[in-house]
């Protein structure tokens, strides 16, 4: 288990879990899921989460689902982002889950990745039917992370993700790629936070 | 009050006074390393500016497009050449006073000095390498993890202390000894035709090319044609924002005598063909508010112009020991 973590300090922590499904399918790596006349796989899906708001230090975590998608956070956090802000990104010292050689530093238009989701599906006009969803973009009116709560009456907090909202968005309106900050990526942002319930 | 002034210039010789920048340039924006306490980081940086081992194939290196000898910058393409004879799609640009700046690449792209460094080793049109493969090659090689060690006191190589070694090089790269800068000190003073072009530089140059930097470190359209084979759209490709359309830096004019060719695309190779430009071949047919109108300047004046840029070459910067080039172990 990896989880990549920058300045964090566990004095007492609670445990978070994100579980990826497609409508009712949990995802695994690899597996092949047959939905309405689509046959969809994921081969890759990790993004940062983040927080500002603890008083112990900065929260950043890259969460991969080859490894885990669990992790711990700090008692006093309530709210997260997934992804990272303009300071993380602008602040970056390219350590830790910050460090370029995950992948997930884009440097043409410089910022991070905050989410990767990539696979295959029947749809999709790509080489290899492949899609591939990279979610970046820190500058407003592109910014696209997003906060959201977590209960802090808890000790294990669970979120369902469906990613089959924006990969159908991906595969139907944008050729079945994304990878640059723009509109596109931020309603895909949007959707996936949309998509993003607790679990209970 | 004797003991705050001792502190005072314990500090400025500490920061900055080390390189002698001059007292009419601005703050800069980045720490610039000390050459003496800093000496083996910045010296582990010129060792990576200039080894070819950071590109895939192991041909290139950071000088084979920002060569001394051209301001750091490349004189042999318009556009930067990468491995396997790639042709990018922009012209290498000369690096000095880099401290100055906050953004970094044509379209400013790079944010920081350390993300712009990460481009052109990952870029398909230049060195086409990929992280883990630089980090392999440098803890592989006979002699780099003793360079880190030095530079950082342990033999851990990572892509930050690799950013940061470059960057420590290049922000010493500072142009600061033209005879313009000697003219402000009080210690030279221009002829009469240098004195005309300088009187014609700050009416219709310094806005952009502001003194002492010779930049404003902003975006501008300053109306050229647009190619369309590149159909380059400049920063508007960074921020979306329509009004960033056809915007490039604003590079400094320092040095540029050596630093040819011009402008994002390398279209013009002589100085008299800007000056052209900006005289009479400005393109604004969609009548663009950001674009300057033609200046419309007499033959005289242009060579009054040229003859203060001449005035802002800086051989001691061209020619600097320091910033050379040494034997590179494979």
């Amino acid at each position: 288990m990896i989880i990549l973590m920058l300045s964090f300090e566990i004095a007492t922590a609670r445990e978070l879990s994100f579980i990826p499904y497609l409508d009712n399918h949990q995802v695994e790596i690899g597996k092949m899921i047959v939905i309405d006349d689509d046959t969809l796989s994921i081969t890759s899906f990790k993004f940062y989460i983040s927080s500002h708001q603890s008083s112990s230090s900065n929260l950043c975590m890259l969460l991969n689902m080859e490894e885990t998608l669990t992790c711990s956070i700090p008692d006093d956090v309530e709210t997260l982002s997934f992804g990272l802000d303009s300071i993380d990104n602008v602040q970056t010292s390219f350590e830790g889950a910050l460090d370029p050689i995950h992948g997930m530093f884009w440097t043409w238009n410089a910022g991070y990745v905050n989410c990767k989701i990539e696979g295959r599906s029947n749809r999709s006009q790509q080489v290899h039917q492949s899609f591939t969803i990279h979610l970046g973009g820190y500058r407003n009116p592109y910014a696209t992370f997003f906060t959201f709560s977590v209960p802090n009456n808890q000790q294990r907090t669970i979120f369902a993700i469906n990613l089959l909202p924006v990969i159908k968005l991906v595969v139907n309106k944008h050729e079945g790629n994304i990878m640059s900050a723009g509109p596109a990526a931020v309603e895909c942002s949007r959707l996936l936070m949309q998509s993003m319930s607790e679990y209970k | 009050m004797k003991d705050i002034f001792l502190i005072v210039v314990s500090i400025l010789l500490l920061v900055g006074f080390r390189f002698g920048i001059p007292d009419y340039f601005p703050k800069p924006h980045h720490v610039i390393p000390d050459d003496r306490h800093d000496s083996l980081l910045i010296s582990l940086g010129k060792r990576l500016f200039h080894d070819p081992i950071l590109s895939r194939d192991s041909t290139i290196s950071c000088a084979s497009c920002h060569s001394q000898y051209n301001a750091f910058a490349h004189s042999d393409h318009p556009l930067s050449h990468g491995i396997n004879d790639r042709i990018g799609t922009r012209n290498a640009p000369a690096l000095m006073n880099l401290a100055w700046l906050t953004a970094f690449m044509w379209d400013g792209g790079s944010f920081s000095l350390e993300a712009q460094t990460l481009v052109p080793l990952t870029s398909r049109h230049e060195m086409d390498n990929d992280l883990d493969y630089i980090l392999r090659s440098l803890k592989q090689h006979p002699d780099y993890p003793k360079y880190f060690f030095q530079a950082f006191g342990d033999t851990s190589i990572t892509i930050a202390r690799l950013v940061r070694a470059i960057t420590a090089f290049e922000l010493i790269l500072i142009s600061k000894n033209a005879k313009y800068d000697s003219v402000m000190k009080g210690v030279a003073s221009f002829n009469d035709q240098e004195s005309r072009g300088y009187a014609l530089f700050k009416q219709h140059c310094n806005t952009c090319h502001t003194e002492p930097l010779f930049t404003n470190a902003s975006f501008a359209n300053n109306g050229l044609p647009i190619d369309p084979t590149l159909n380059d759209q400049g920063r508007f490709v960074i921020t979306l924002d329509s009004s960033d359309i056809r915007h490039f830096k604003v590079p400094t004019l320092r040095n540029l005598v050596y630093s040819f060719p011009y402008m994002h695309d390398g279209r013009f190779k002589r100085l008299r063909d800007v000056l052209k430009h900006y005289s009479t071949n400005i393109d604004n047919r969609d009548n663009r508010s950001d674009i300057p109108s033609p200046l419309h300047l007499s033959d005289n004046e242009e060579t009054d112009i040229l003859a203060f840029l001449h005035a802002l070459t800086d051989k001691s910067f061209i020619f600097n020991g320091s910033y050379s080039t040494f034997q590179v172990s494979k």
